[in-house]
């Protein structure tokens, strides 16, 4: 069985050992001495624990994915734009684009029932749900539900 | 027709309010839900404290009070969103006196207690408490043992911060004694250790000891205040200052707090409301239940006494090393003693 | 406590008045609403409804709170088996096997199993309450911080024992950032903010809620809006109850699953999403079909619904013999207690002795209108199936929105649930498995605080970690887990035990 995800796991595994050399040195940073505790009961003894077991776990994903036969490591221009032109690729792009934007707009005063019927019908369309109709319908069912319970039952502050 | 239905109505409660005269005009009306934003985890001390608060002051302001919960970062989280929140009177937060008035020091918020209006509804004491069968019979004795063995008695607290951590730092200046400190994540986890004996001195508040302590799975030798505090089904604990007569008043108040600059109004109201809620028969019951006092401080009279916490705390936990910044930098005045 | 079973029944002809079942119908539906709702827990479940009920009685007061919690411990299973979002962190592990089943048009069905064995659970957890209170509300005092670290340490490497099949690496490194990420922010010895980097909400730390709701949730969302055509489920609904007879044959997976949900909830702290792991790993370990776990297993789904049920009936004791609560959900019952009056504790067994036999009655109602209203919604919400994804999704990421936001009123929550969804993606396109990312969320504080502060007691003594008994224990069952992945253990069992078979045959 041909080893699959060769690439990813090769880059996965470099940036495992960026980020717990990152996490070994934040933890040998931190101070020893709290309150008069010995240097066991330190706040980065667990974490510098952890930084060095995902560090030994990235070099072995990364010397793994070389060894091993696969996919080329590097990623040709031709590669990547294939990728990018995918139509996969871009019905990804977009909604968490569009979602992030949602959440973005959320909290800065504009009122909820607002960002978040239009953060439904603006995907709904997009993505071609249904007929325009009923792509309202569903909306604004949803927010007002939505509002309803959380907030007038559960009285929850809305964003 | 319903529009002038309403017009009419309106002006019917205006020409009433207006013959009722000017202090009922001025009167403040929730119109949509208030927000209480508790720091903490739903079931600790402040989350119970204003759960009832709310619940009484919601009949006289006419409006639900939802009460939500923002644990995190020893409540600074919280009290940062109650902060940002609009003037506008309905989000408030709540709190204990010590909490509050330690986060500039411990470098957890900007603001210090002097930006918030608070009202507190019940003070809860700390007490020194033993596992059941420790050999200690007072606290001159367990000073006794804890001089013997410098360093090496385990006592349990609340965390770094915490009230307990606080009244033991204060009966380290005062005694003079060296003890082990352990932290759990919380006053109850502190309190169930020290039942099972994994520590054997618990300085929490006498909210979190109570029922321990009528259960007589915990041994309390003293409350770190300067009167006597009767426990409903258990009896007397005597008073620190019986041994210490300088002993600091160590405990905590829990109540309300709202960021400076809402209307006065506002104040007013919730100032009303709080008078009937901190005389409330539901909060009566429950003092006597958890064995804490009933006090009623609003506004200016909170402000003095988180005043006078805020310098045994503050200064308290910079001697010790457990807070960076001085208090000094606050203008928070050190004790006398 | 030969008289239990009467005082049961004089206590539930007491609450049988047409005005409490209104109350338990209406509370327990609600509890499988916010069970189903991603983001809303049976924590904020109880607490929600501890505020709507404060000027009840006390009596059916807490009647509803306990119906919200049973019901939305067992309603998080539905969000699990049909979108594959755990609708609570207890049910992340029915995820596992109960999202395989309905893509395999089996919906109904395991919706049907689900309810059954979350009845069963739920039973097994309030006989346990009604007899064995006494006994094992001990227990919580025996576990202090040796304990509580070997039994972090424990779940961890159950952690690993539910890694991918294919791939133990990767399901190792998602344990170690799950255990990073809830080292992050300020701890719990020393108030030391870790990794926070300046930054006051980071200090704060990550929530177990947005990062649960993201990684299976928002990775969720983009997989399916990423696919232009998604793979029709055919769906046959003529068959939602479970035959006897497929039950009974699973009754080994039920009782062990219903013992390890009581003991673990019995556990101060440690809850129902722990409850839910480790019978779905111990059912894996005994199951004659252990290749089926993660593709659709039954047995599975059982394990983990009957182990998340049985445990509230669990962390109810320690709340009612020593006031301490044996889980998240149970803190929250014990707050509304004392609120309401009632003050349980080691005192209740001495001044309302009966107290026990009324809550073991509220908890038959709650578990029969959960099998009731269950059973009977099946047909209407296995229909969310045959909704179009382009319509589904975008409702499902509000929801998830508004559900992590909604736990602790924080807008930086909303950016955690929606980074780990970001991780989640790729993670799951490339073989990295979520539950032990979730699972490394839920224990990496434990163990942290508990290391620490075992240490901080014993003066840096480690002696205690294999000397106390239960500490022992832990140790054991914790290497026999470990070697019982290596072949030449197993090797060994067997061929000690069938020596042993040998002689005892031939003496």
């Amino acid at each position: 069985m041909a080893y699959e995800f060769r690439r990813q796991d090769f880059y996965t595994g470099v940036i495992l050992c960026v980020l717990s050399l990152g996490v070994l040195v934040e933890s040998w940073q931190m101070p020893r001495d709290l309150q008069g505790w010995p240097a066991y009961a330190g706040p980065g003894v667990v974490t510098g624990l952890l930084g060095l077991g995902l560090l030994l776990m990235g070099l072995a994903l990364t010397i793994r994915s070389v060894r091993r036969a696969g996919a080329p490591l590097g990623i040709s221009g031709g590669e990547a734009r294939a990728y990018l032109g995918e139509v996969g690729t871009r019905r990804l792009g977009l909604m968490f684009g569009l979602s992030v934007l949602y959440c973005l707009l959320l909290g800065r005063g504009i009122p909820y029932w607002l960002t978040t019927g239009g953060y439904l019908v603006v995907v709904m369309f997009v993505f071609r749900a249904g007929p325009w109709w009923q792509i309202l319908l569903i909306s604004a069912g949803t927010t007002v539900a939505v509002v309803y319970v959380f907030n007038r039952i559960f009285a929850i502050p809305l964003p | 027709m319903k529009d002038r239905t309403w017009t009419l109505l309106v002006l019917l409660c205006i020409s009433l309010a207006v013959a009722a005269g000017p202090a009922l005009a001025a009167d403040w009306k929730p119109t949509k839900p208030i927000t209480a934003i508790v720091p903490w985890p739903a079931g600790g001390a402040t989350d119970l404290t204003v759960r009832i608060l709310a619940s009484e002051m919601e009949k006289i302001l006419g409006q639900r009070i939802s009460v939500v919960n923002t644990p995190g970062a020893t409540g600074a989280i919280g009290m940062k969103n109650a902060y940002d929140a609009a003037r506008d009177g309905y989000t408030w937060s709540s709190n204990s006196d010590t909490s509050l008035v330690n986060y500039p020091v411990l470098d957890l918020m900007k603001t210090t207690h002097r930006e918030w209006i608070q009202w507190y509804a019940l003070f809860t004491p700390c007490i020194v408490s033993t596992t059941a069968d420790y050999p200690a019979k007072d606290l001159a004795e367990l000073v006794k043992m804890m001089k013997d063995k410098p360093g090496q008695v385990p006592v349990a607290s609340a965390g770094v911060g915490s009230s307990g951590h606080t009244a033991l730092e204060v009966f380290k200046s005062v005694t003079g004694v060296t003890v082990r400190h352990v932290p759990y994540a919380g006053g109850n986890p502190a309190v169930v250790a020290t039942v099972a004996g994994e520590s054997n001195v618990v300085m929490q508040l006498s909210m979190e000891q109570a029922d321990m302590i009528r259960a007589k799975k915990l041994k309390p030798l003293a409350n770190l205040s300067n009167r006597i505090l009767n426990i409903s089904g258990y009896g007397e604990i005597p008073p620190v200052t019986t041994w210490y007569p300088n002993f600091p008043l160590t405990g905590s108040h829990f109540g309300i707090m709202i960021p400076k600059g809402v209307p006065s109004e506002v104040i007013a109201a919730v100032s009303k409301a709080f008078d009937v809620a901190a005389n409330s028969e539901a909060l009566k019951k429950f003092a006597d239940q958890k064995a804490v006092i009933l006090v009623n401080l609003k506004e200016d009279e909170a402000m003095k006494m988180a005043e006078e916490t805020a310098s045994i705390t503050t200064w308290t936990l910079f001697d010790n090393g457990a807070a960076k910044i001085s208090p000094a930098q606050f203008n928070i005045a050190k004790p006398k003693r | 406590m030969l008289m239990g079973p009467w005082y049961i029944l004089v206590e539930l002809w007491n609450l049988l008045t047409p005005l409490t079942l209104l109350y338990v119908a209406v509370s327990t539906f609600i509890g499988i609403v916010i069970g189903m709702l991603p983001g809303l827990t049976a924590t904020m479940g109880v607490a929600l409804l501890t505020g709507l009920t404060f000027g009840f009685p006390p009596k059916q007061a807490i009647l509803i709170l306990i119906c919200v919690y049973v019901g939305a411990i067992y309603g998080g299973s539905r969000s699990a088996i049909l979108l594959n979002i755990p609708g609570t962190p207890a049910n992340a592990a029915t995820c596992l096997d109960g999202f395989p089943l309905a893509q395999k048009g089996e919906a109904g069905p395991a919706i049907g199993l689900a309810t059954t064995s979350s009845f069963v659970g739920t039973v097994f957890g309030l006989l346990c309450l009604a007899f064995f209170t006494p006994l094992l509300g001990k227990i919580a005092l025996e576990f202090q911080s040796w304990e509580f670290f070997w039994l972090a340490i424990f779940g961890i490497v159950v952690c690993g024992n539910l890694t991918a099949p294919t791939d133990p690496l990767k399901g190792w490194i998602a344990g170690f950032i799950g255990l990073l990420v809830s080292l992050v922010g300020q701890e719990n010895i020393a108030a030391y903010p870790r990794f926070a980097f300046g930054s006051d909400q980071m200090r704060g730390g990550f929530a177990l809620i947005p990062v649960l709701v993201g990684v299976y949730g928002i990775a969720e969302v983009l997989g399916v809006m990423r696919e232009t055509v998604v793979p029709r489920v055919v769906i046959q609904i003529q068959k939602v109850l479970p035959r006897w007879q497929d039950l009974w044959q699973y009754r080994r997976t039920m009782l062990r699953s219903g013992v390890i949900g009581v003991i673990i909830g019995a556990i101060p702290g440690v809850g129902e999403d722990v409850a839910a792991w480790v019978s779905y790993d111990f059912a894996k370990r005994a199951s004659k079909k252990p290749e089926e776990f993660g593709k659709g297993s039954r047995e599975g789904l059982i394990a983990a619904e009957t182990g998340n049920n049985a445990c509230i009936g669990g962390a109810v004791i320690p709340v009612l013999s020593l006031a301490v609560p044996g889980s998240a959900p149970a803190a929250v019952l014990l707050a509304a207690m004392w609120l309401h009056g009632v003050r349980p504790g080691p005192l209740l067994m001495i001044e309302f002795p009966n107290y026990i036999w009324e809550v073991t009655a509220m908890f038959i109602l709650a578990s029969l209108a959960m099998l009731i209203l269950g059973l009977s919604l099946v047909r209407t919400l296995v229909k969310i199936l045959m909704v179009p994804r382009p319509i589904l999704m975008p409702i499902v990421f509000v929801l998830c929105v508004i559900g992590s936001f909604a736990i602790s009123v924080r807008i930086f929550d909303i950016w955690v649930m929606l980074a780990f969804g970001l991780l989640g993606y790729p993670m799951r396109k490339y073989n990295y498995p979520a539950a032990p990312l979730v699972l490394g969320v839920i224990l990496g504080d434990m163990a942290d605080v508990n290391f620490r502060r075992a240490l901080i007691r014993t003066a840096g003594d480690v002696t205690p970690f294999f000397t106390r008994p239960i500490s022992l224990v832990l140790v054991a069952i914790t290497l026999f887990t470990i070697l019982a992945r290596a072949q030449w253990f197993r090797r060994m069992l067997v061929v000690g035990s069938s020596r042993v078979k040998a002689s005892l045959s031939r003496g």
